[in-house]
């Protein structure tokens, strides 16, 4: 058999291949049933992230040196600005989220686990504020749960400014 | 049909099975194809086929119509067929890519399929899935490396050594 040959035996295989059986009997029980909408639930999440960056802001500004004299002490420098950088960064990753990714279904429950470790970081800064380790630490897990976000979400595109 | 094939998408993204049953039955040679030329196994195609379409349902609420639900729908399959291939080439602990099932096999999975396709079934498993992947799905060789996890030039090599085999066992019959 020559090349051309070849290439016409190709050409003449069928695109379709029918089963012997018929699969429906072993998809249809599968197939789980559709909660009512998606998006919403995701909208939902994201205003949430937004409505949190919104107060994390508020407080931040009023922290600021200058705008308010009674609470300056409350949070060490080091800490507020990690603070700042990763939420605002996680929401805004949140708030372009379209859809989610196949296999995490369950990914807020993966990011509580990381708010839950990040507040638990934070609390032990409030017994040594700005110790080094702890900082570091609470910039890892900002960043895994910043890495994960990004593998577990599909973005909408950014518009060119 | 393909507005036809739209509204049963539509239908289906909002959960109903029905439409989604429509949709299976327009597609499901396609998807069975892919897979049984890949796997080379009737009861592992079976299987890779209704392990797509569960996919495809979950991931269905997620198609936005960038694409042709058909062209969504083979990417799925595809990546999913080649996933499990390379799963089966992993589960037999020995390079595949020089083995080839015994003729009486083949015979017996597809004794009533075309010679090309009997012929393909023989092919060493690297070598026929990427004869199957450019040949018969229409994927470049950049994508058919990316895919199987292989150099470009394997992938045309590949190629190139499957026509050989191919034209050398067909001038035989």
């Amino acid at each position: 058999m020559n090349e051309q040959q070849l290439d016409k035996a190709i050409s003449a295989l069928a695109p379709d291949i029918m089963p012997e059986r018929d699969l429906w009997a072993g998809i249809e029980p599968q197939l789980a049933e559709r909660s009512p909408k998606v998006k919403p639930v995701l909208w939902h999440w994201a205003t949430a992230a937004m409505l949190g960056l919104a107060c994390l802001v508020s407080w931040q500004l009023a922290l600021l040196p200058g705008t308010s004299g009674s609470t300056q002490a409350s949070m060490p420098t080091a800490e507020l600005m990690l603070l700042q950088v990763y939420e605002t960064q996680k929401a805004k990753q949140l708030s372009q989220t379209v859809a989610i990714a196949e296999g995490f279904d369950n990914w807020q429950q993966q990011l509580q686990v990381w708010d839950q470790a990040i507040a638990q970081v934070r609390h032990a800064l409030q017994f040594y504020p700005d110790e080094p380790q702890l900082l570091a630490q609470l910039q890892s897990l900002y960043q895994q749960q910043l890495a994960y976000i990004q593998r577990a979400t599909l973005q909408q595109p950014l518009a060119m400014s | 049909m393909a507005m036809e094939i739209a509204q049963a998408v539509a239908a289906a993204k909002e959960g109903d099975k029905k439409a989604f049953y429509q949709l299976y039955q327009q597609f499901v040679g396609r998807v069975y194809a892919i897979c049984w030329r890949l796997l080379g196994n009737k009861q592992k195609a079976e299987d890779a086929s209704q392990e797509i379409f569960i996919k495809v349902w979950q991931q269905l609420p997620a198609f936005r119509g960038d694409s042709s639900f058909g062209t969504w729908l083979h990417t799925i399959a595809t990546r999913t067929a080649i996933d499990l291939w390379r799963q089966e080439k992993h589960l037999r602990l020995i390079d595949s890519s020089d083995e080839q099932p015994e003729l009486a096999d083949v015979a017996t999975e597809c004794s009533s399929a075309a010679p090309l396709e009997q012929a393909i079934q023989r092919l060493p498993a690297q070598a026929r899935a990427v004869f199957v992947l450019f040949a018969l799905e229409g994927y470049q060789h950049q994508e058919i490396a990316t895919m199987l996890g292989i150099a470009e030039g394997t992938s045309k090599a590949q190629y190139f050594r499957a026509r050989q085999l191919l034209q050398e066992w067909l001038a035989d019959e």
